[in-house]
């Protein structure tokens, strides 16, 4: 079949008075249409505010009347401009709704007459003349592929460009764009090399009290309040400290039915979260038996960035993450235990150290655990020759050897953490044992009331008792509170407030100083100033500066109750838990 | 329009029991001895017999639809049952739930088991996918109220190049994984959000939604049907269904004469001209053009998986949660002042947001966790999204680089919304309808005696 | 061009068949799903009064010139205040319906004596806006007895409510329609 109009005439039909009117109709409508457009935009331009009276001008008159009340005919202004408004805003709402309908009904005839109009005079066919067939599809889906390449390189170029223009969503991270999954829920999870400025643990970083920080406040008075950033009550009691990573501070608190951690906002100071645990049939069927001083939340938790683990007197121990969120619980059993349990879990990289001490040596009993930090799993059990404790693992590294240092009567014992094995043991003690030892300047500072202080070296193997015990003294013997260890003196305290000083190496007892106050917090150490808290019901606390010759109060401050815990040191601020608030110390303009 | 007036019912709250349990009493309320409490008037919605009203037009009209397309042939009525589709779904029942929003509701349903999807809107979206497989793009022909408004403004349409058409013809199908991908998640239903024309329908709407639909009505004058063509992501899926229409549009009621007057009949650009068979010679090109295409396909919807992947961040920050979290995160870190004092600051959506956060006892934690579990969902939303708009780009290639045969011209089904225009430009309908003489047609097709798009 | 041969005539069959397959899989599929999990009832937007805050977002955010949302009352919970936060700027110069005195933009809240010292205060719908402030004053220092509810007769039942998308507390849910108000009161027995 060969194509058949050849010679279509190309004129259209002729102009009718119809077309004519049809025309002029549309063209009275598209000006119509515009006309109200126009009126409606510029109406809607005129809208200020989000409801009728919120307009400047009336609010400078509304305060001009709260000034002067008595003004009668400021009132009556008001008045009239009030209703003035109100009647303009519902007129103009009226308006809006008219506008539209009559825009709509211009629309409407506007494309109706031009349909006419064009229906009238149509555009008729006009094929080009027959050309010979020649393959179009070709050059025309290779012109395609190229659009079809082209949309692909803008779609992506957009998609890149927003993903490269997008900034990180938290803010800490402007310089890495992607973030990972878990972008909120770890807000605080800092770089390991953190570790050393934050306050992971029982005693902060390594066990020694000391403070990375040489900005902590000297003064503070609960009476007036100054120096006290702010307090917060605490939930449930507990004679745990507190435990700082990032801007999170971190407590428990027990009761005989109830075991809970609480995560802080070291800021504002705000009970961020409280998560409850549950326990298992077996740690909550009856609660263990404990002394008031020691009470069912005496362990301070241990953090490794990532996860909270907390320890009750029931044997329980729990990791929680810094959202609340119970990542794993399980029981150790209810530790027979005189006072109540109090020893800290502690933290080394993967694995969490519990230093399980319990009835007498006799009944073996006792027992260090390593579980796995990620599923709560037990690592490895040694069982220890000791009966009941108080004191807390101290994890210390010595020469490129890793050691787990527990303490109970009679034995010092150091382990291999990364299982369990014996490294050697020093026979030093005697009685009920609840000082946390310290390693500072290679000798760990260790004893107790009731048998002497010692000095050990840790290089030891097997026995050491006979070879690696550097000094050993006899006064000022504390019972609860773990020493301190300042410019190469070693300060212990008794808890009924008589500090005695040694030099560390030498063992040389130096000098005594009496608080006449009752003691049971362990201090710290911040910028060479040693940090004592009492049991004071005014909270009597102490900034001290020691040397050989003595010891120089710099300051007597109030904290308002009680404090039997360590403070915890963090970016000029010390975190401290009283009787019944946890404080936060510092300056207001300070950090 | 008028909203049909419901009835008044009356919720009445007697004051018997005035000194019950009140959760904040400051002020117990008063104990009268001869005043009755007034009663708390509430109008419920348009009933529900509303849904099956729409639903039995959906039906009727897909059915009406069809037969004036496709067995009588009838522009003038596709046409009344256009405006009537525009009065109805449009202007009376004001736009929502329409088919193209529901592709969001039936997403969102399919992946949170929480969320409400009643039968009207599951009808909505199925018997236009099924009409497609019967009929084709029947809903587009005269049934959506989007395609109406543009069915009855085009005025001058121009003739939008083949090979653009192509890429351009993309786009619905990338914004439909975009639409379905936010929907899914929760973020936002971005397909409401551009709709062009609901605010018209309903006289009001924020003025950006306003400008958009003016455009769209505007640029529909000179260009047919731009949304459905270049946007909508209903006619996307509708497209690909009508491709296995059993009954199709047929330009020509019984046979081609090839005499090319409908060429330009077509204000969409569906119309396709008829083959013409390539020299031998680039045969084994065209084959390894075919194997290239194919092999990229892979390459395509794994290099778009990847890149979709990093939108998870932008996409986040379209959404709710996450704008929060992230506002909280910063007052945490002490980088923006906190909301303490609402009356001390200008309120914004973001302090306001904060302040509704604070006021509702729910933990940072709980934020933080679902903001996060909502990034996590994002990246993977993204990704898929990234991977569906490579296999979109690389079947769009393949698709190109197969050759088709076609002895005459032919309404593309997947492009074709059976408006019915091209009918009148074939002189063999002429002569089905009697208005042309069986035997001059040939040769003496007198060019006034055809019939253009003459009903208003 | 009618073609009438036996393979198009089996082609055709078979097409037919899987189309017919292909339709009755999709509408069984919505069947199934519409069986399972859809709802007879179609669903609108109402905000629950329990969380929310009374930010004034729902005046300016709504697609309607003027919003869907108003404030209701709860007479039950009210305590007919002389000096009501709902009513009354927080100064005002005098307990009395002066126009320099009334928080509401509109002035829809009528104020009437009861007893003393009791004020009855209702809510002249056509005027309000659900701008809130009332609710958040009554909120504040009040029984909390009025409160913002979507007025489905204005309400057009936006598949994404505009208000809903920004509300900063959440309070936007969708609701079956034959409950559609989620009142205040509701908890209080009657």
């Amino acid at each position: 079949m060969t194509p058949a109009p050849q010679q279509i005439d190309p004129t259209r039909r002729p102009v009718t008075a119809g077309y004519v009117s049809a025309v002029a109709t549309a063209a009275v409508a598209g000006l119509f249409s515009l006309v109200v457009c126009a009126l409606m935009a510029a109406d809607f331009a005129r809208r200020e505010g989000a409801d009728p009276l919120d307009v400047p001008a009336f609010k400078v008159l509304k305060q001009q009347l709260a000034q002067s009340p008595r003004d009668a005919a400021l009132k009556e202004e008001v008045r009239q401009q009030d209703l003035d408004l109100r009647e303009g805003y519902f007129r103009r709402l009226e308006f809006a709704h008219v506008g539209g309908h009559l825009l709509l009904l211009g629309v409407a005839v506007l494309v109706i007459s031009a349909k006419t109009a064009s229906a009238l005079r149509p555009r008729l066919p006009m094929p080009g003349p027959a050309e010979p067939p020649r393959d179009r599809q070709t050059p025309l889906a290779r012109k395609a592929r190229w659009a079809v390449g082209g949309f692909m390189l803008l779609v992506a170029a957009s998609a890149a460009g927003w993903i490269a223009g997008t900034p990180a969503l938290l803010a800490e991270k402007t310089g890495n764009k992607r973030s990972p999954a878990t972008a909120f829920a770890a807000p605080t999870a800092q770089p390991p090399a953190d570790r050393t400025k934050q306050w992971p643990g029982f005693r902060g970083p390594d066990g020694s009290s000391r403070s990375a920080f040489d900005n902590a406040p000297t003064e503070w008075d609960a009476t007036d309040g100054r120096g006290i950033l702010w307090k917060t009550p605490v939930p449930l009691e507990g004679n745990g400290s507190p435990v700082v990573w990032a801007n999170r501070v971190f407590l428990t608190g027990a009761t005989a039915e109830r075991r809970e951690v609480y995560a802080f906002d070291a800021v504002s100071g705000k009970l961020l979260w409280t998560t409850p645990l549950r326990g298992t049939p077996a740690s909550t069927a009856k609660p263990p038996e404990v002394m008031d001083d020691t009470g069912f939340a005496a362990p301070t938790p241990a953090t490794d960035g990532q996860r909270m683990f907390v320890a009750f007197a029931n044997g329980d121990v729990a990791a929680v993450d810094f959202d609340g969120k119970v990542l794993w619980e399980r029981s150790l059993g209810i530790p027979e235990n005189s006072y109540g349990h109090a020893s800290s879990p502690a933290v080394d990289g993967e694995r969490l150290i519990i230093q399980f001490d319990q009835a007498a040596a006799s009944d073996a009993k006792s027992k260090l655990l390593a579980l796995d930090a990620a599923t709560g799993k037990t690592l490895w059990e040694t069982p220890r020759p000791v009966p009941n404790s108080w004191s807390t693992p101290l994890v210390i590294e010595h020469d490129g050897r890793r050691q787990i240092v527990a303490a109970g009567d009679p034995w010092v014992i150091a382990y291999d953490p990364a299982d369990g094995r014996e490294l050697w043991r020093v026979k030093c003690l005697t009685g009920d044992h609840g000082i946390t030892p310290v390693f500072v300047g290679g000798l760990l500072q260790v004893g107790n009331e009731y048998s002497q202080w010692s000095a050990l070296r840790v290089d030891g193997q097997g026995d050491a008792t006979e070879t690696h015990v550097a000094w050993s003294g006899e006064d000022g013997l504390p019972d609860t509170v773990s020493p301190v260890v300042v410019n190469d003196l070693l300060l212990l305290m008794t808890s009924f407030g008589v500090m005695t000083c040694y030099d560390a190496t030498a063992g040389e007892m130096l000098w005594e100083e009496e608080f006449e106050v009752d003691v049971s917090s362990s201090p710290g150490v911040a910028a060479g100033r040693v940090y004592l808290f009492s049991k004071d019901e005014e909270g009597k606390s102490w900034v001290l500066e020691v040397s050989r010759e003595g010891c120089n109060r710099v300051a007597e401050n109030r904290l308002g109750e009680p404090c039997v815990t360590s403070p915890a040191f963090g970016d000029g601020r010390i975190y401290v838990r009283g009787k019944g608030h946890l404080f936060c110390l510092g300056e207001k303009d300070g950090k | 329009m008028t909203r049909i007036s419901s009835v008044v019912f009356i919720f009445v709250i007697w004051a018997a029991s005035a000194g019950a349990a009140v959760a904040i009493e400051r002020f117990p309320p008063p104990d009268f001895t001869d005043h009755e409490l007034p009663t708390t008037q509430v109008v419920p919605p348009r009933a529900d017999a509303w849904q099956i009203a729409d639903a039995w037009f959906l039906v009727t009209g897909l059915g009406l639809a069809g037969y004036f397309a496709l067995v009588r042939r009838s522009r003038a009525g596709l046409l009344t049952l256009t405006v009537a589709s525009l009065v109805w779904l449009g202007f009376f029942r004001e736009g929502c739930v329409c088919p193209i929003g529901a592709i969001q509701n039936v997403a969102r349903g399919l992946a949170d088991p929480t969320y409400p999807v009643p039968y009207g809107v599951i009808a909505f979206f199925t018997l236009p996918l099924v009409a497609a497989i019967f009929f084709g793009r029947a809903f587009c022909a005269a049934v959506c109220p989007l395609g109406a408004v543009q069915e009855l403004v085009v005025l001058r349409p121009v003739r939008v190049p083949r090979w653009l058409e192509h890429a351009l013809g993309l786009i619905p199908y990338i914004y439909l994984g975009a639409g379905v991908a936010l929907a899914a998640t929760g973020t936002v239903f971005v397909i409401c959000r551009y709709d062009p024309f609901v605010g018209f329908f309903r006289f009001g709407a924020p003025v950006g939604m306003l400008v958009f639909g003016g455009l769209v009505l505007v640029l529909g004058m000179f260009v047919g049907r731009p949304y459905c063509r270049y946007l909508c992501p209903y006619g996307a899926i509708l497209g690909v269904l009508a491709k296995l229409a059993r009954w199709r549009v047929r330009i020509t009621p019984d046979e081609c004469i090839q005499c090319r007057l409908c060429e330009d009949a077509c204000p969409y650009g569906a119309i396709e001209p008829p083959t013409v068979a390539p020299r031998a010679a680039t045969r084994p090109v065209a084959r390894r053009r075919l194997v290239y295409a194919l092999v990229a396909l892979p390459v395509l919807v794994a290099a778009g998986g990847w890149l979709g992947r990093q939108l998870d961040v932008p996409l986040a920050r379209l959404d709710f949660t996450v704008r929060l979290a992230q506002r909280i995160r910063a007052e945490e870190q002490g980088l923006i002042a906190p909301v303490t004092d609402p009356d001390a600051q200008v309120e914004t959506e973001e302090t306001r947001a904060v302040d509704a956060f604070r006021s509702s006892g729910r933990t940072d934690g709980d934020l933080y966790a679902e903001a996060d579990m909502q990034v996590a969902r994002l990246g993977t939303a993204g990704m898929l999204l990234g991977a569906w708009t490579g296999l979109v780009i690389g079947a769009k290639l393949v698709h190109l680089s197969i050759r088709r045969r076609r002895t005459d011209y032919t309404a593309e089904p997947s492009r074709c919304v059976a408006c019915g225009r091209c009918y009148r430009y074939c002189p063999r309908e002429q002569v089905r309808l009697g208005l042309l003489q069986e035997e001059g047609f040939a040769t003496a097709a007198a060019p006034g005696d055809i019939q253009g798009d003459r009903r208003p | 061009m009618p073609d009438d041969s036996p393979n198009v005539n089996r082609r055709r069959f078979v097409g037919d068949g899987l189309r017919a397959v292909g339709a009755a899989g999709l509408l069984g599929a919505a069947g199934a799903w519409a069986g399972r999990r859809g709802q007879a009832t179609d669903m609108r937007w109402q905000i629950d009064p329990d969380k929310c805050v009374a930010c004034g977002q729902c005046a300016t955010h709504c697609v309607l010139d003027k919003s869907a949302v108003v404030c209701k009352h709860a007479f039950v919970m009210c305590g007919y205040c002389d000096l009501c936060t709902g009513y009354f700027e927080p100064q005002p110069l005098a307990l009395d319906s002066g126009a320099e005195n009334q928080l509401c933009p509109t002035g829809a809240i009528v104020r009437r004596f009861v007893e003393d010292p009791y004020f009855e205060y209702t809510i002249d719908e056509q005027l309000c806006i659900g701008c809130g402030k009332c609710v958040k004053g009554c909120n504040a220092f009040g029984n909390g007895s009025l409160y913002l509810q979507v007025d489905h007769a204005r309400c057009v039942n936006c598949n994404e409510c505009a208000i809903a998308r920004d509300c900063p507390s959440e309070a936007f849910c969708r609701v079956r329609a034959d409950e559609p108000y989620l009142r205040k009161d509701r908890n209080l027995g009657q």
